[in-house]
């Protein structure tokens, strides 16, 4: 037990280290990639969130994620505002569109959970698309500067890594609060549940809002280091993304959805430059996860790590 | 009175599952209610604790009516239950299956910012050695055997600090050492509890051990009612359960 705790200490260090060191010592195009990843995972932990905790499968995070990019991409070119109040309301921008979508799905589970909130995320899509004058349509809001803080690679990227451990702690309290247990119990019986008094509905429609709230961050962030947005954004197919992290990570595991979105981007970024097929490369990873690591890398290393440990034992 | 349900009826298509069903409850009593496969006997519980809707009549519980209400309503005010077909967390340890009982009957649902593992840990503890699975806490309450789920089961139900207590066949599944150790540990948490109990049981010695009073449910009407001698000595559940006159 100990050699692994100490491993773990290590590995953590190192990655700490270069974190912290990040533009120093990655080349630009590198540090842009890991500022990609950085967002990338906090939109995907807002996705297992309500996937890990409360066992709802959301196909509709791209609604959540575009709503705050288009808020912080509309308030900066159209009304005078600060930066930093921009970038503090457009996730409640996320939030809110989160409670009115939590009203509508929050009765229903699996299956329908995950069509119902695809849906709503395709209405988002086609309402920025049909609103040229405030959206741009098809080609989005582009051009978007920051000032100060927010100026320059070196600033984005430390102010995002600085946004993701906030992000990230603060989700981590909730989930081990009892809100973020009532969840766990939801997700294990949510019939047994409501005999033991649990508000079921209520809370998982708490958990979207906490959920898009924090997806909202991630796409308010997204604007920040790629000066616009886009009706991409919306679209479903950005809503797999998050999941495909997530299921690539390990669900039911918080660091899951980091460890997948630097699987994910890096293997895109480097399987692109070799090749064009890189959607099916992904699918057949894709595959091999679910086949062979049915709990995701997460899941995968701590099997691994835990055998060790009693290899080591007896 | 302190629980009442008066003419109570539900139908599931053409079956009258429950047919004019009038029973009461005194405070402190543990009271049975029997009667043979396919009376309506869990479909009764679920009526009471709000699983399912009432077609017609009330239940009436400390002078309040609550037909009708949700099951976390009727949990709320004092109701809680235990399952006849196992029905717990599974991936949750057995620990964590009475802490979300335990958060929730503090009301605690929407705290999102206590460290949940260190509030009550003393009660949650004391709730586990009071069923017996102390010793099992960490372990997941899927891979409980049989006999501790339900004890699992009735921990969760008892968690709920409930005023009345509805037990769903306790010992259903059990061999019969099991059944003797889990009535034992039933009637001690009763005692100390001081709750109401309404008792479903198929096991006839089980329900004459225990029971202050019975009900007699068939084909979902109440066919008889009274202390365990009278039920003993009735011709009619004679009949009922053995098909004939003794």
């Amino acid at each position: 037990m100990r050699g692994k705790r100490s491993f773990v200490w290590a590995v953590g260090c190192i990655i700490a280290i270069f974190l912290i060191g990040g533009p120093f010592i990655l080349p630009n195009f590198w540090t842009w990639v890991v500022i990609e990843i950085m967002v990338m995972s906090l939109a995907a932990m807002s996705v297992n969130f309500l996937l890990g905790y409360a066992g709802c499968l959301s196909f509709g995070h791209s609604a959540f994620y575009a709503a705050a990019a288009y808020a912080t991409a509309i308030m900066m070119t159209k009304t005078g505002m600060n930066q930093y109040q921009v970038l503090l309301l457009a996730p409640l921008t996320a939030a809110i569109l989160g409670a009115v979508i939590g009203l509508l799905v929050s009765r229903l589970y699996a299956f329908y959970y995950a069509i119902m909130t695809c849906a709503f995320a395709m209405i988002v899509w086609s309402i920025i698309r049909r609103l040229p004058g405030l959206t741009g349509g098809d080609t989005g809001i582009v051009g978007i500067q920051f000032t100060g803080l927010l100026n320059g690679m070196t600033n984005i990227y430390y102010f995002t890594l600085a946004v993701i451990i906030l992000c990230g702690l603060i989700l981590w309290v909730i989930g081990n609060s009892p809100l973020g247990w009532s969840l766990r119990a939801i997700r294990e019986n949510p019939d047994r549940s409501a005999f033991i008094s649990i508000d079921v509905i209520k809370q998982r429609c708490l958990a979207l809002v906490i959920s898009s709230f924090f997806c909202g961050v991630a796409g308010s962030l997204h604007v920040v280091y790629s000066f616009g947005a886009f009706p991409e954004l919306a679209f479903w197919t950005k809503s797999g993304d998050f999941v495909t992290i997530c299921i690539l990570g390990g669900i039911n595991s918080f660091l899951g959805p980091i460890v997948g979105s630097v699987a994910l981007i890096l293997l895109e970024t480097m399987i692109t430059s070799v090749t064009l097929y890189w959607p099916m490369v992904l699918g057949i990873i894709i595959c091999a996860v679910v086949f062979f690591m049915p709990e995701g890398i997460m899941g995968f290393v701590k099997k691994f790590g835990w055998e060790k440990v009693n290899e080591q034992k007896s | 009175m302190f629980f009442q349900v008066a003419n109570l009826e539900k139908s599931f298509g053409g079956l009258k599952a429950t047919d004019n069903v009038s029973l009461h409850i005194k405070q402190g009593d543990i009271c049975a209610l029997i009667g043979p496969n396919g009376a309506g006997k869990t479909t009764l519980f679920n009526l009471i604790t709000g699983a399912i809707k009432p077609d017609a009549g009330k239940v009436i519980f400390q002078g309040e009516d609550i037909t009708g209400k949700t099951a976390r309503e009727i949990t709320r005010k004092g109701i809680a239950r235990s399952f006849q077909i196992v029905n717990v967390f599974p991936m949750l340890t057995v620990y964590e299956n009475i802490m979300v009982a335990v958060l929730s009957q503090k009301r605690m649902g929407f705290n999102f910012f206590h460290p949940a593992k260190k509030i009550a840990r003393e009660e949650i503890i004391s709730h586990l050695v009071n069923i017996g699975l102390a010793t099992q806490a960490d372990m997941l309450a899927g891979q409980l055997s049989h006999g501790n789920q339900k004890r699992l089961e009735v921990g969760i139900a008892l968690a709920m600090k409930p005023t009345l207590l509805a037990l769903d066949e306790p010992t259903s599944g059990m061999s019969v050492e099991e059944k003797g150790e889990i009535l034992e540990t039933i009637k001690k948490l009763i005692k100390m509890t001081g709750c109401t109990v309404l008792l479903c049981e198929h096991d006839m010695n089980v329900i004459f051990e225990v029971s202050d009073y019975i009900w007699v449910l068939q084909n979902g009407r109440i066919v008889a009612n009274g202390t365990v001698s009278d039920i003993k000595s009735n011709e009619l559940v004679h009949r009922i359960y053995l098909g004939g006159k003794r």
